[in-house]
């Protein structure tokens, strides 16, 4: 019967406060929902990532060498540690296709037993067949191939004509791409059997190592027995390794975010739940006069923050691990071809979060009863004395202070005397702005990224790509009518710096080149002489740095080319090392063979002298190029979309929420200025400069740190391959503060028309 | 300036002279508080008319009874209503803002008596000083009707007769309508005019031709 009478009085007292009980709610649900959705996410994609590499067995090494002969293989093979090998040929060939499309060649030894070929259409490719081959699964559908169908590869003049038995995907080529992002309908790989097409060199070999197997050890006998050999294993390939990147990154932000909203969320639960138990007050004595013991009090009492914490977090743990984990996969999709999403189970962490939530919110709850309860029953039947006013330290300044108003001061002094509310609207102004700012001031960074490659560092306006049967370099430029026409020469090699690394791209450029501009700004930097030019990834990645030692070793040579890092390249794109025409001669490796041109404005008889070349391999169009990339990375746009959106929400839930329990905390006050003859445009306008102030005071100070949330936000983001500047174009900036001050003039004018509610009456009444 | 009526619909009426310290007096329930209501335009009548100082304010529009609260009315509270936040002059001030011939806020203080009390805020005040400034409040606009809604229910009876006193001086001195709702029959005989009230109707009105001194009475 008492229970009873007690739980209806808490239904009715939530009901009564249910904007409050809902604030409440809306707010752990906003941080666990964070939380356990990004949670998910990074388990989600690092789950999928994984049993997807294990069923389709990913190999543990990839060995790169030539030539891979018998005895090559017999004694990897017989390395301590090995349990099998594939031994494979790489190229990038051309296809008979119309849309100048490639295609990784991978020509097998064996049936493959490692990197087994995720099946989707058709049959597995035999042992022993000649004809057939098996097609990227992402470039069939783009090009509308299926099984029974034929692809052409062109190589070193002759097309080999494949049918193909099935498409699949890979598990070693899921961030398979010739650009900054991947273009399934241009580039995919395709896997025949070296049989096939014999005279390709075996150039590589895939090591699955057995079980317990200590990998550095092997690796060790491998480079003992080749020094040439550029062995990768899963922490720098490319599969494992940019997955595992964007793991870091979702997990890292699972951290960062909802810390934020975690913070507001507690200090919004902490002045809710305060207030709603200082109304109480006078009850919690009439209930303690009445007889209630202490334990049935306290359990009535914590209910207030138990429930809504609860339905809050669990709702945000069940939103969030709906919503987010999908969202961000469309993210993945664009570098990764994922076959399948595994969702993971309910991480301890996300039990965690929601633990942790309603902890606090019953905690605090906890806390500010016990500061009540403790006083005498008589002493909690009398209102609590209202809060002094005080001097502030502003009136010192007496300067300042006399000429700010009456209503002036009544604002500042109210702002003051309830500092936690005022932090509180502060915080809410602070924060959105600020997230408005970074999800701004992203798309601005990728807008300038895109800007900054292709029309700054970019000087042509074509790059025409040679097959390996091009001419010399001067005729070249003697016969392309162009303002000015440059031979490149691009070469993969392995370059290493102490027991770093990396395959990357070697670029050998004319001593006079023009057409790349390598500075920072407009400031021109000039090919190197003595030694060579690395892009700011390629130093960071072999923690190399301005006149430190580079090797770069040439596939299939045995000997490396020694030489040192002498400028660093502001280039944002790419892994690369540039190397001058000069430098290369001397090195006796080969001579100068263009593998691209790059030309600045080209006549219309140069353009068509350049596509009538028999040995063209494609037109690349850096304006073009932008736009693709900028399309592609679009799909950024959904998370900035997101971002703002919580901005908002968040920003809404505190400002309506402080708004209202002002609104409420003062309307005795509001009461006796109408009964003392205010207006109530007056009394409007005094609410409208008070919540103008701490707007305008926080929208200032998020300036800033909008700014370094961005930079956070970009280096979390910062794949292998791209160096982002963080950017905020003023119109962002504008942008930010303007919707953030409207969405809070919005809240003014809501919280305004309850003015018009605001009984007389009340002001004749005893303070309750 | 002329009477001041009432005509209430439940057939309560009454009047008030110019310059009276009039006590309205009754029982909780009575409909002493309605009337207060209805006098300080807190409230609209559903029929009848009430005439203050000439003018017919039951047919003012919710703008105009502003301006009436705001110019013609002085408030006194039962529990003061100040400001928390503002000092005893800011207190004051706070009516000076929203009226045009106010009194100096400080020397209607010193009037009361707070001359030294001026800058402290209403918690660092007694109960009694605190009525002050709210009477202070209400008598800086200079209004033609002092409405007092039981001026000494939250005050023990010593500084509860100080306010009496001060609220007499005032409706003496500056021939300012006071009118005093309260329980407490003591206060009558300080009255120039007594209105008793019992369940919403009129019981007697009384005139006092010789209204006694603060001195005299006691409870």
């Amino acid at each position: 019967m008492v229970r009873n009478a007690l739980s209806r009085k808490l239904i009715r007292d939530i009901w009564k406060n249910r904007m409050q009980f809902l604030a409440v709610i809306l707010l752990c649900a906003l941080g666990t929902w964070l939380f356990s959705g990004l949670d998910a996410a990074w388990r989600m994609i690092d789950l999928s990532a994984n049993t997807y590499f294990e069923e389709q067995n990913l190999a543990d090494l990839w060995v790169t060498l030539q030539p891979v002969d018998r005895q090559t293989l017999k004694t990897i093979e017989l390395t301590d540690g090995v349990e099998r090998l594939q031994a494979r040929a790489t190229v990038n060939m051309d296809t008979d296709l119309d849309n100048d499309s490639s295609l990784m060649v991978t020509a097998v030894d064996r049936p493959s037993e490692i990197n087994i070929p995720l099946m989707y259409e058709g049959e597995p490719l035999a042992d022993n067949d000649l004809r057939g081959c098996l097609l990227d699964d992402a470039f069939a559908k783009a090009n509308n191939l299926h099984p029974g169908d034929s692809i052409g590869l062109k190589w070193q003049g002759q097309t080999w004509r494949y049918i193909i038995r099935g498409t699949c995907l890979s598990p070693e080529y899921v961030a398979l791409s010739k650009n900054v992002v991947k273009d399934p309908s241009t580039y995919g790989f395709i896997i025949v059997n070296h049989d096939s097409i014999p005279m390709l060199p075996l150039s590589s070999v895939v090591v699955e190592l057995s079980e317990g197997a200590d990998e550095e050890a092997v690796k060790v006998s491998i480079s003992e027995a080749y020094p040439e050999a550029l062995i990768i294993d899963h922490a720098s390939h490319t599969a494992t390794h940019g997955v595992q990147k964007d793991v870091d990154m979702f997990r890292n932000l699972s951290y960062l975010f909802p810390l934020l909203a975690y913070f507001i969320a507690a200090l919004i639960v902490l002045t809710t739940i305060t207030r709603m138990l200082e109304n109480q007050r006078v009850q919690m004595g009439t209930l303690k006069a009445l007889g209630y013991r202490d334990g049935q009090m306290l359990r009535h009492y914590l209910s207030y923050a138990l429930y809504p914490s609860l339905i809050g977090s669990v709702l945000g743990l069940v939103v969030g691990r709906l919503t987010l984990p999908d969202l961000l996969w469309v993210l993945e999709e664009v570098q990764f071809s994922l076959p399948y999403r595994i969702q993971a189970p309910v991480s301890p962490g996300q039990i965690g979060a929601c633990v942790l939530c309603v902890a606090l919110a019953v905690g605090i709850c906890y806390k500010t009863y016990r500061s009540n309860a403790k006083e005498q029953t008589a002493s909690l039947l009398r209102p609590k004395p209202p809060k002094a006013g005080k001097r502030l330290l502003l009136e010192r300044w007496t300067a300042l202070w006399n000429r700010l108003g009456f209503n002036g001061k009544m604002v500042v002094r109210n702002l003051l005397r309830n500092k936690v509310r005022t932090l509180m609207s502060f915080m809410g102004v602070f924060m959105c702005t600020a997230l408005l700012i970074t999800s701004l001031g992203l798309q601005d960074s990728v807008q300038f990224f895109v800007d900054k490659y292709y029309r700054g560092t970019v000087q042509y306006t074509v790059r025409a790509g040679l097959t390996g049967s091009a001419g010399e370099a001067d005729a070249y430029r003697k016969r392309v009518d162009a303002e000015r026409t440059e031979a490149v020469m691009d070469m993969t090699v392995s370059a290493r710096s102490g027991t770093d690394s990396r395959t990357i791209v070697m670029s050998i450029m004319e001593d006079d080149q023009q057409l790349m501009n390598f500075g920072p700004g407009e400031t021109w930097m000039p090919m190197p002489v003595d030694g060579v030019m690395v892009t700011q990834k390629m130093a960071e990645v072999l923690h190399i740095g301005v006149g430190d030692p580079i090797q770069l070793w040439l596939t299939g040579d045995d000997e490396p080319i020694h030489t040192y890092v002498e400028s660093i390249a502001s280039v944002t794109v790419g892994q690369n090392v540039y190397m001058s025409r000069t430098l290369w001669e001397e090195q006796n490796k080969g001579g100068f063979v263009p593998t691209a041109l790059h030309v600045k404005n080209p006549t219309e008889a140069g353009l068509r002298y350049l596509k009538d070349l028999d040995e063209l391999d494609e037109l690349l169009y850096p304006t073009e190029q932008g736009q693709d990339t900028l399309k592609i990375l679009d799909s950024l746009s959904q998370i900035f979309g997101l971002m703002s959106a919580a901005a908002l929400g968040l920003a809404f839930v505190v400002l309506y929420n402080m708004g209202l329990l002002n609104f409420m905390e003062r309307s005795r006050e509001y009461a006796t200025l109408k009964v003392l003859g205010y207006h109530q445009k007056e009394i409007r306008r005094l609410i409208t400069t008070e919540n103008n102030l701490l707007t305008g005071l926080g929208i200032l100070c998020a300036l800033w740190p909008g700014r370094f949330l961005t930079g956070l936000v970009l280096k979390l983001a910062e794949s292998d391959t791209m160096v982002f500047a963080s950017t905020v174009k003023l119109p962002s900036y504008a942008i930010a503060c303007v919707v953030t001050y409207l969405f809070s003039w919005l809240i003014t004018k809501l919280l305004t028309r309850k003015v018009k509610t605001i009984d007389m009456v009340e002001a004749l009444k005893s303070v309750e | 300036m002329g009477s001041v009526s009432v005509l209430a619909a439940d057939q309560v009426s009454f009047e008030i002279e110019k310059g009276e310290l009039c006590v309205v007096l009754g029982p909780s329930g009575a409909g002493k508080t309605t009337v207060l209501n209805l006098l300080g335009g807190m409230d609209k009548v559903t029929g009848g008319r009430i005439m203050v100082d000439g003018k017919e304010i039951t047919r003012l529009s919710g703008k105009e009874l502003t301006e009436y609260r705001r110019t013609d009315v002085g408030f006194v509270f039962q529990f003061y209503n100040l400001m928390p936040n503002l000092t005893a002059l800011e207190n004051v001030e706070l009516a000076r803002q929203v009226c045009k011939d106010a009194l100096d806020p400080a020397q209607v203080l010193k009037q009361v008596g707070l001359e030294e009390r001026m800058q402290n805020f209403p918690a660092q005040l007694s109960g009694g000083e605190q009525q002050r400034v709210s009477i202070a409040r209400a008598l800086c606009k200079n209004p033609a009707l002092l409405l007092c809604d039981e001026p000494t229910g939250a005050l023990d009876s010593k500084t509860g007769l100080q306010v009496l006193a001060l609220l007499k001086e005032v409706s003496q001195r500056y021939g300012t309508t006071v009118a005093i709702i309260t329980h407490n029959a003591a206060i009558a005989p300080l009255a120039n005019r007594v209105i008793r009230m019992k369940s919403g109707r009129i019981d007697s009105v009384e005139l006092n031709e010789h209204p006694a001194s603060v001195e005299e009475i006691a409870w």
